[in-house]
């Protein structure tokens, strides 16, 4: 016996198997621009974001015919296939050949340098691409995709413990990026 | 809970306790309630970075996308029945179709019949007449005709 919370998204994953078509464009609605906006902040490239939602979608109406509600969540499976994706990709970037090194580092002791001339939103967007992707992955799944420390744990496959220490750590880090920007924003409501 | 540990989550899940692992949020509430001073310090520092996370969103997905992923949807599934009703529908409309085809070459057929019957009359009316005709103008009996 499970004391598991019902998958909200059963009896639409179900209609979808059907072909219906009112329940796919409600699927679509709830989860095209929540796949969406986890591949844009996790490889920071619009067109590329859009290339990884489109694909789980897919996935997911693939899927829908022959899902199993009770083995895991929908939403959880599509967060996989999508983190897998994004892995993909930013594995391709990394073999890449580049004329320039890579600026996807850990920020150093003047992290902040070259964000003073961005928009806020800009230099937000700017520091979460500059986070190591694990650091990236936390908070994206628990701030942004707002999942719960267990089942971010689960699809990033580490302890809780471990994603709370790859939280703190992007947070801090973030921190560090983000200060300056802070106190000019309170200097403005001020 | 300790101070500690509430610091921690706050570092971790930050300023907003429903976002804290489920587990800890009464203690955590407990905590805040007890120390509230020190406590809203504490998360006013998780606070500022949480409103700053706040501005990154991401545009809405384009109308071409959503159009593009609903393309690729399925498509309603027909019942056995209704596949069987349709193929049944099929073949009856083309038995239909054969029988209206037939039926309009029947008429074509019967419309050319008498048409052919028709202007066999005229052309013997026709005939008629001008032999009346003629003989009439052989007799010199023209005025009266």
């Amino acid at each position: 016996m499970t004391d598991r919370p019902p998958d909200p998204d059963a009896d639409l994953v179900l209609r979808v198997g059907r072909g219906d078509p009112a329940a796919v464009q409600a699927l679509m609605a709830r989860k095209l621009p929540r796949m969406l906006a986890l591949a844009r902040r996790m490889l920071g490239d619009a067109s590329e974001a859009e290339d990884v939602a489109q694909e789980v979608m897919v996935r997911a109406w693939r899927q829908a015919p022959t899902w199993q509600p009770g083995a895991a969540r929908f939403d959880s499976w599509m967060h996989r296939v999508a983190l897998n994706l994004c892995y993909d990709r930013l594995r391709r970037q990394r073999e890449r050949p580049m004329a320039e090194p890579p600026d996807q580092i850990d920020p150093g002791p003047a992290p902040d340098a070259g964000l003073m001339g961005m928009e806020i939103k800009d230099q937000v967007e700017a520091a979460i691409a500059k986070l190591p992707e694990r650091q990236r992955e936390a908070i994206v799944l628990c701030h942004y995709q707002e999942l719960g420390n267990i089942e971010a744990a689960a699809l990033m496959e580490i302890s809780v413990e471990a994603l709370e220490s790859l939280l703190s750590r992007g947070r801090r880090a973030l921190r560090l990026l983000l200060n300056p920007l802070n106190d000019r924003r309170l200097e403005g409501l001020a | 809970m300790t101070p500690e540990r509430f610091e921690q989550l706050a570092e971790a899940y930050g300023s907003d306790l429903r976002r804290w692992p489920q587990a800890e949020q009464a203690k955590a509430e407990q905590l805040r309630q007890e120390r509230p001073v020190w406590a809203r310090q504490c998360l006013d520092e998780a606070a500022d970075l949480d409103d700053l996370l706040g501005l990154y969103r991401v545009e809405a997905p384009s109308m071409a996308l959503r159009e593009q992923v609903v393309a690729m949807a399925p498509r309603p599934q027909r019942s056995l029945l209704s596949k069987l009703l349709g193929e049944w529908r099929g073949w009856g409309m083309g038995l239909a179709a054969a029988g209206v085809a037939g039926l309009m070459v029947g008429i074509g057929s019967v419309s050319l019949m008498i048409a052919d019957q028709s202007t066999d009359v005229t052309v013997a009316s026709a005939l008629d007449g001008q032999s009346v005709y003629s003989e009439a103008v052989a007799f010199g009996a023209e005025e009266k005709l």
